[in-house]
């Protein structure tokens, strides 16, 4: 019986590439008798596998041979080379695994073609092109699942529309009970409403990076004094997989992560006051890219809960899209729409170790008394000066670090600081204050002390405060400085 | 795991081999003797019908016996869907007892060997059609030595090269058989669960 033998041999022996590199290699085949090969074609794809059905991607195939005689004994060897898909990533995960793969089929006629195929690993590189910088929606996939948009969406839903309309006089029947769900429904949201009034979130992207904060900001007034548990914003990662189809449907789910954050725990809501609350919910650092195919997906999900004893709670779900840190960077250098929603700038976390500069106020810190604003201005006018992209952001901020200004805030509100990411455990427990400078229009955070809290619950809206603070980092989403007050007020 | 790692590398595997397989794959690995059936199947009055629960193996008998067949026709009717049915020679239909009425008829009246997955007993309806009828309860095709030979074929299946690579034991097996009774598919999860546990090569 004869015998081929394939090895397919890629040119880096640990098989890791970036998405946009060259991925080459060597196809070695061997076979213990004569035989005629119709032509020898070499396929890569990605695949899921696990617990859910499979799903694969379209493949992109390359002919490495035509029609060639197979000698006994000698080896034919066949070298390749194409461009490492930018999306999705490599993933290994409990229920869903995403790999890479290059199948080599040796057509043979008369005889089942001979094959094989080995995995390579894909990691993040360049960024995909569907990346567009818009972070305010999901943004699908091409090979994903599909989303319509525009006229195509516009057709399926008229075409429904006429179905539901011919279809319609035939379950005219069933309008009752139509009208009945409906009527509960509405009679839950009214119920709803009448406790906690108009509430508005706001979370101003939902494409997230590793270790990344997402701000959220949850404000409402109540229409009737009233009880909750607990204001709480639970993050959940969540792969699930489904095998079998219809009845012999079943769907795996494993929690990759879960964090529940509490804004307020009970507490006596007064009718006509503003509930006002803005947190930021840590984005853990976690591999578990967002997914999104038939039969395996991987879910981020915030879901803000107004949890009110002996009542129907008020819930809002938010899906999240994570992606490498890497596109968010790269996205930074690409993008030229200033209308884009921007990246938080993962740069200005770092410190640079070499001073900016740019700037040139004088240093008093360590005196204890605080630097006159200007400085402090002057240091935001140049920020914004110089853009958002590149690292020079980060340069003034790093040069500015150890200054001691003394900032007047016009208050604007006071939230406790949830999710703090930094090494000082004396803001953990905190409030910020976000305000801004009087007789500018200039915006501020700053993080107090938490042996400072009886004196920053007392600070209401629109009232003057002021400390003596330093510079943590810039924040390019709102475009405001970002402190630390250094001594109680 | 390690994105940077090749696929359970760490079990001498390519993947974890209780995972979800293709429908080529899950017949190459069936672990049913569907011999003599195949030789019934040349009589055109002829009726299989594989009866049970979900995950006892119907699909993998009627797959198996599709691959003994060039000219075999294969159907799986998703639940609320109507599909026609397909011409071949054995007709083999998955999930039969979501056929509409009028399929029934037509088909059971079709002079071709048929072949049933089906959770309800069509004997009756069948005999009606002038079919001769064989009803095989999947369940009792069960026991410790086929699931022993499965798991592990799915794990040889699955090796990444040569050296060890974890083995399921007759212990195991029976010990599944004892806990899941004949219901395969929960069997095979629960391997899944405990491969992918697994931190090195060993006995499960």
């Amino acid at each position: 019986m004869s015998k081929c033998e394939i090895q397919i041999v890629f040119g880096r022996p640990d098989r890791t590439y970036r998405g946009g590199d060259t991925v080459s290699g060597e196809v070695h085949i061997q076979v213990n008798q004569d035989i005629r090969s119709n032509g020898i074609v070499l396929t890569h794809f990605w695949r899921t596998h696990g617990r859910g059905n499979r799903h694969e991607s379209e493949k992109h195939t390359i002919r490495l041979s035509e029609m060639v005689p197979l000698q006994a004994g000698e080896e034919l060897v066949l070298p390749f080379e194409f461009v490492a898909q930018r999306w999705p990533l490599t993933y290994h995960g409990h229920f869903i695994n995403v790999d890479h793969y290059v199948h080599v089929a040796v057509d043979v006629s008369w005889a089942i073609d001979p094959k094989h195929e080995e995995e390579y690993i894909v990691l993040a590189g360049m960024r995909p092109p569907e990346l567009t910088g818009e972070r305010g929606a999901v943004v699908p996939f091409h090979g994903q699942t599909t989303q319509l948009t525009g006229p195509a969406k516009i057709v399926v839903f008229a075409l429904l529309g006429l179905l539901v309309l011919i279809l319609g006089v035939f379950f005219l029947f069933l309008l009752p009970v139509f009208l009945f769900g409906g009527g509960v429904y509405w009679f839950w949201k009214k119920m709803i409403a009448s406790r906690v009034g108009e509430v508005e979130l706001k979370i101003p992207h939902v494409v997230v990076g590793p270790g990344e904060t997402l701000p959220v900001e949850l404000s409402f007034t109540p229409r009737k004094s009233f009880s909750i548990n607990s204001i709480t914003a639970t993050l959940t990662v969540v792969e699930a997989a489904t095998s079998g189809s219809g009845t012999n449907a079943t769907t795996h789910r494993h929690t990759l992560h879960e964090t529940k954050h509490m804004l307020r725990s009970t507490e006596l809501l007064m009718a006509g006051e503003l509930v006002h609350d803005d947190f930021e919910i840590p984005i853990p650092n976690l591999d578990a890219w967002s997914l999104n195919v038939p039969s395996n997906k991987i879910t981020w999900v915030v879901e803000v809960r107004i949890d009110i004893p002996r009542f129907p709670d008020w819930s809002r779900r938010t899906d999240l899209q994570m992606i490498p840190g890497e596109f968010l960077t790269a996205h930074q250098h690409a993008v030229t729409d200033s209308s884009a929603l921007p990246f938080t700038d993962p740069s200005t976390e770092d410190r640079a170790t070499q001073a900016g500069t740019t700037f040139t106020a004088s240093s008093n810190a360590g005196s204890g008394h605080g630097e006159d604003i200007g400085p402090l201005l002057a240091l935001v006018d140049e920020i914004e000066r110089v853009g958002r992209f590149g690292n020079e952001r980060s340069e003034i901020v790093a040069a500015a670090t150890g200054h001691i200004y003394n900032v007047a805030v016009t208050i604007d509100r006071v939230a406790t600081t949830y999710g703090f990411s930094g090494t000082d455990h004396r803001y953990e427990r905190g409030r910020t204050v976000v305000g801004t400078i009087p007789g500018t229009s200039q915006p501020v955070q700053i993080y107090t002390l938490e042996s400072n809290n009886s004196v920053i619950d007392r600070l209401s809206r629109g009232e003057l405060w002021s400390a003596l603070a330093t510079i943590e980092t810039w924040d390019t989403l709102y475009r405001r400085m970002v402190m630390y007050q250094v001594t109680e007020t | 795991m390690d994105p940077c790692q090749l696929p359970y590398a760490h079990l001498n595997l390519r993947q974890n081999p209780f995972g979800e397989l293709c429908a080529a794959d899950w017949t190459a690995l069936a672990r049913v003797d569907v011999k003599s059936i195949t030789l019934e199947l040349t009589d055109p009055h002829i009726a299989v019908q594989f009866v049970g629960e979900k995950g006892y193996g119907k699909t993998t008998h009627l797959l198996a016996i599709r691959a003994q067949f060039a000219n075999a026709a294969y159907v799986h009717i998703p639940e609320g869907q109507r599909i026609k049915v397909p011409v071949g020679n054995p007709v083999l239909i998955d999930e039969a007892q979501r056929l509409t009425l009028w399929q029934q008829v037509r088909v059971f009246r079709q002079r071709v060997p048929l072949v049933l997955g089906t959770h309800r007993d069509f004997t009756k309806s069948l005999q009606r059609a002038g079919r001769r009828v064989q009803t095989i309860h999947v369940q009792y095709g069960t026991n410790v030595q086929r699931l022993y030979e499965l798991a592990n074929a799915r794990i040889a299946w699955a090796r990444r090269s040569s050296g060890p690579v974890p083995t399921v034991t007759q212990e195991t097996a029976q010990e599944l058989l004892r806990k899941f009774g004949p219901d395969l598919r929960s069997s095979l999860h629960e391997l899944y669960v405990r491969f992918q546990n697994l931190a090195r090569v060993c006995d499960v």
